[in-house]
């Protein structure tokens, strides 16, 4: 009970979240949120409140209330009372937030306790609300001051007058060691601005750890004498590491003194350093007409959706497969041999046309649109050109291809890993680099998806540096994966890059580069059945291509038999298929046997010697080879016999016989054929692995 | 009101008092080499007297293969094997064990009976076989049949099930 109300929870927010990313991210584009946009903002964190609360989780809670005020505000006083220059801030707040939900989401999934320390997500929230909502009744020009001095009640006060110009810098949230940090950053704006008089609060930050927790809280600050002093340390807060957010404030005199001249909080981000002078008290209203755009813009289209359990999809898939099977036992029974049954074959055949739609049905049932992964991958695309400084797009093309449910959740990694790749490596780290490259200063990412008959294409094509051959061999070389002296085409230059243990970038980054890296891409896909190429053009840019078959729960596959028992090899891993005599085969010095083909000799595998089976045929010229191959692996498999071409229902065996490790001999699964016997269903590549392990 | 209430389901208290609760559990009895043994019927969900294992290579000799029970794949243990006694192919029986995670089908010589058995007339086994250290963690106690036809080794199933 308690389990599926957490499952449930945790199913909504993950949804609910991902729907508010995908909201925000195009208000970003546009600059602005729609009504309706507001609303379901409004709405969705009104729902994370109310099922926080109810969980129990109260920070989950607490944070989403204070974004519901805050878009409450939004709502009620309509997009224009955020100033254009504040709404960058926004959006940053809003995926901080989000990013926030997600962490704590992901710890509960994994039983991990939550963060207790909230203060300082909500102090940023808080402080945003404050500087858009205008005390009550108050007058329009007195608003903006009133507003700034309120917000900068909390702010503010840390600004003095012998220092009227500071900065409030916060670093990520969780990152430890603030008061370091801050020391860094520090030491950093003393070098580049030198002769430039100021100072910090808190003063202590090298000696004292527990200014580490004053920080968190409330930001560190330097404070300057000048504005254009503090325009020249500007950009190295923006360039330090850690650095989540900063903000200019500016010594208000306190308004009851004189409310007219208080100087409004002028904002400074990245995008527009000096965006509003400081002096001007400027009318909010002024703001409002470029952010006026047209209400209509789309409605969000209300589709008629359930959400199904998983593991009842699982089932009817199995029941389904059943039914056809079961169909063709009764239309096929020997019983009827010799029999003349013009009704029976009628309604037989009719029967048949219903299960075929039956089996389609229920597939169709499982299959899901890569959207949901392709979206994520902007949110990536975003945060990295924005904190590399590498302005890309990224263009999605056929993102309502689909894709059966258990495949996107395993192909989510490997595409997430490659684009940060593309970012992280492809594309050129100046605008200046590419002009000079002859290309569009902003780089471009594309993702695209396509059917292919029994497969799923999916690139990803970023139009930057391209694969360095000599750079890429020369690491190879150290990692001592290539052989000095030998000669490497293109093609197996780029087949290092998806090596274990192999990555060209010489520093670790935040997105990538760790070591691990495409190869655990590469064993990704091929855990589903798939593959990976990767092409590429020395200042063009690289292409990545995933194939990956639409679903596992139904194959192609090719019967044939050892002795009395029968295997399924699936039709994608047979490359071709040929009779043999002992002449073809040439023998090594251990017993191995090989098979020239084209111009390649491969190993042979006798499937009944690899599973110790009592029988099937020892000779060549009785038996049958089928040449198979997945991803690199490429040998020949040798049984007794073709039984015939079959599609087929993959079903898992039960986790006692699993436990035994014979996937590991490619035993991956069985199915169960027309006449009820069970074939067992072979991985090619553990087949491989195995063999020649042993041998 | 509540007084007439007392009178009537006072008598009735008192029978059952008088009474001694004899807890039983049904045994599923069978034969495996010349020994009886005992599963309890609760874990029982099926016994099939034809089977057409398929071989699945790579597993222990005593995990024979699997069947296809109604659409289930099913894993079939070879109980002789398991316990180390004598192989024997001709006329087996199936008996499928079904508990909360594990489903497996143990194949028998022959299904005897089935037996009310008393918790408490299951006695402990009095020594520990060191050389078959499967059959001496399997067996949880001993029961003698009441008509003399023998002595049950009553099988702890959640050992047979997750012991692997």
């Amino acid at each position: 009970m308690g389990n599926d109300m957490m499952e449930a929870y945790l199913f909504e927010m993950n949804t609910l979240l991902e729907q508010v990313d995908e909201l925000v991210l195009s208000a970003e584009k546009e600059g602005s949120f729609s009504e309706d946009e507001v609303n379901e903002i409004f709405r969705i964190m009104h729902t994370f409140k109310g099922s926080s609360a109810m969980m129990e989780f109260n920070s989950l809670m607490t944070v989403a209330h204070r974004v519901e005020d805050l878009f409450f505000i939004i709502r009620e006083k309509s997009m224009d009372v955020i100033p254009a220059e504040l709404r960058p801030e926004l959006f940053n707040l809003i995926f901080q937030s989000i990013d926030f939900f997600r962490g704590e989401v992901e710890k509960i999934e994994n039983n991990q306790p939550l963060t207790e320390d909230i203060n300082g997500l909500l102090a940023k929230v808080n402080a945003f609300s404050d500087k858009i909502q205008p005390p009550e009744g108050g007058a329009a020009t007195v608003e903006t001051g009133a507003a700034s001095t309120e917000a900068d009640a909390t702010d503010a006060r840390y600004v003095s007058s012998d220092y009227p110009y500071a900065l409030q810098v916060f670093f990520d949230e969780g990152c430890g060691m603030e008061n370091l940090r801050a020391f860094m950053l520090l030491s950093s704006v003393r070098e580049a601005c030198e002769g430039v008089t100021f100072d910090c609060l808190p003063a202590d930050v090298e000696s004292n750890p527990d200014t580490a927790s004053f920080i968190v809280e409330n930001g560190f600050y330097l404070r300057f004498t000048n504005a254009e002093d503090r325009e020249m340390a500007i950009p190295q807060i923006a360039g330090a590491g850690s650095v989540s957010s900063y903000q200019s404030l500016d010594y208000t005199a306190p308004p009851e003194s004189e409310p007219q001249a208080a100087a409004p909080v002028a904002q400074a981000q990245p995008e527009k350093p000096a965006a509003q002078p400081a002096a001007a008290p400027q009318p909010v209203p002024t703001e409002a007409a470029p952010a006026a755009r047209p209400q209509n813009a789309q409605p969000h289209a209300k589709e008629s959706l359930i959400s199904v359990n998983l593991g009842k999809l699982d089932k009817l898939m199995a029941v389904v497969g059943e039914i056809v099977i079961t169909e063709s036992m009764v239309t096929a029974s020997p019983d009827l041999k010799g029999l003349k049954l013009d009704n029976f074959t009628q309604a037989s055949r009719q029967l048949r046309a219903l299960t075929d739609e039956l089996q389609d049905v229920s597939m169709s049932l499982r299959m899901v649109p890569v959207s949901a992964t392709f979206q994520k991958m902007k949110r990536i695309v975003r945060d990295m050109s924005k904190k590399l400084n590498r302005e890309t797009v990224l263009t999605l093309i056929g993102e309502d291809t689909e894709v059966d449910k258990t495949i996107v959740d395993s192909i989510s990694d490997p595409i997430m890993h490659i684009v940060r790749n593309s970012m992280d490596h492809g594309i050129e780290e100046t605008a200046e680099e590419r002009i000079a490259a002859g290309k569009d200063p902003v780089g471009k990412i594309t993702l695209s998806a396509r059917h292919t008959g029994s497969e799923v294409i999916i690139e990803v094509i970023d139009d930057g540096r391209g694969a360095d051959d000599d750079a890429i061999l020369d690491k190879a070389m150290r990692q001592g994966l290539a052989q000095p002296g030998v000669e490497y085409s293109h093609k197996d230059i780029l087949n290092f890059l998806l090596m274990p243990g192999f990555s060209t970038n010489v520093e670790v980054t935040e997105y990538s580069g760790r070591g691990v890296g495409m190869d655990v891409v590469k064993s990704n896909v091929e855990n589903v059945g798939g593959s990976v190429t990767i092409t590429s053009e020395r200042g063009k840019g690289m292409t990545t291509t995933l194939k990956i078959p639409l679903t596992m729960a139904i194959m192609d596959g090719m019967e044939v038999s050892v002795g009395n028992s029968i295997f399924t090899v699936p039709i994608n891993n047979i490359r071709q298929i040929f009779k043999f005599t002992e002449n073809d085969i040439v023998h090594d010095a251990v017993h191995g046997e090989m098979i020239k083909l084209t111009d390649n000799f491969y190993s042979v595998v006798r499937a009944k010697e690899f599973y110790n089976l009592q029988q099937g045929v020892e000779d060549f010229g009785e038996g049958i080879v089928l040449w198979v191959e997945s991803g690199e692996k490429s040998y020949c498999l040798f049984v007794d016999d073709l039984i015939g071409e079959q599609q087929v229902v993959v079903k898992p065996f039960p986790s006692y016989i699993n436990d035994y490790g014979v996937k590991n001999y490619g035993i991956s699964g069985c199915t169960i054929l027309g006449d009820g016997t069970i074939s067992i269903i072979l991985d090619v590549a553990s087949i491989y692995a195995a063999a020649h392990a042993e041998g | 009101m509540q007084e007439g209430l007392f009178a009537v389901e006072k008598p009735a208290d008192y029978v059952v008092d008088t009474t001694p609760v004899v807890e039983t559990e049904k045994y599923l009895i069978f034969r495996s080499d010349g020994i009886l043994f005992g599963v309890n019927t609760d874990l029982v969900m099926d016994i099939i007297t034809e089977a057409n294992v398929t071989l699945v290579p790579m597993l222990p000799a005593h995990v024979s293969g699997v069947i296809n029970l109604r659409g289930r794949i099913m894993p079939i243990i070879d109980f002789r094997l398991m316990l180390g006694q004598m192989p024997e192919e001709n006329g087996q029986t199936t008996i499928v064990l079904n508990d909360q995670f594990v489903q497996v089908g143990i194949r028998v010589d022959a299904v005897e009976q089935l037996v009310d058995i008393e918790k408490r007339a299951i006695l402990p086994v009095p020594y520990q076989n060191s050389q078959m250290p499967l059959l001496s963690s399997l067996v949880s106690g001993m029961y003698s049949l009441p008509d003399g036809s023998g002595t049950v080794m009553v099988l702890d199933c959640t050992c047979l099930l997750h012991e692997q």
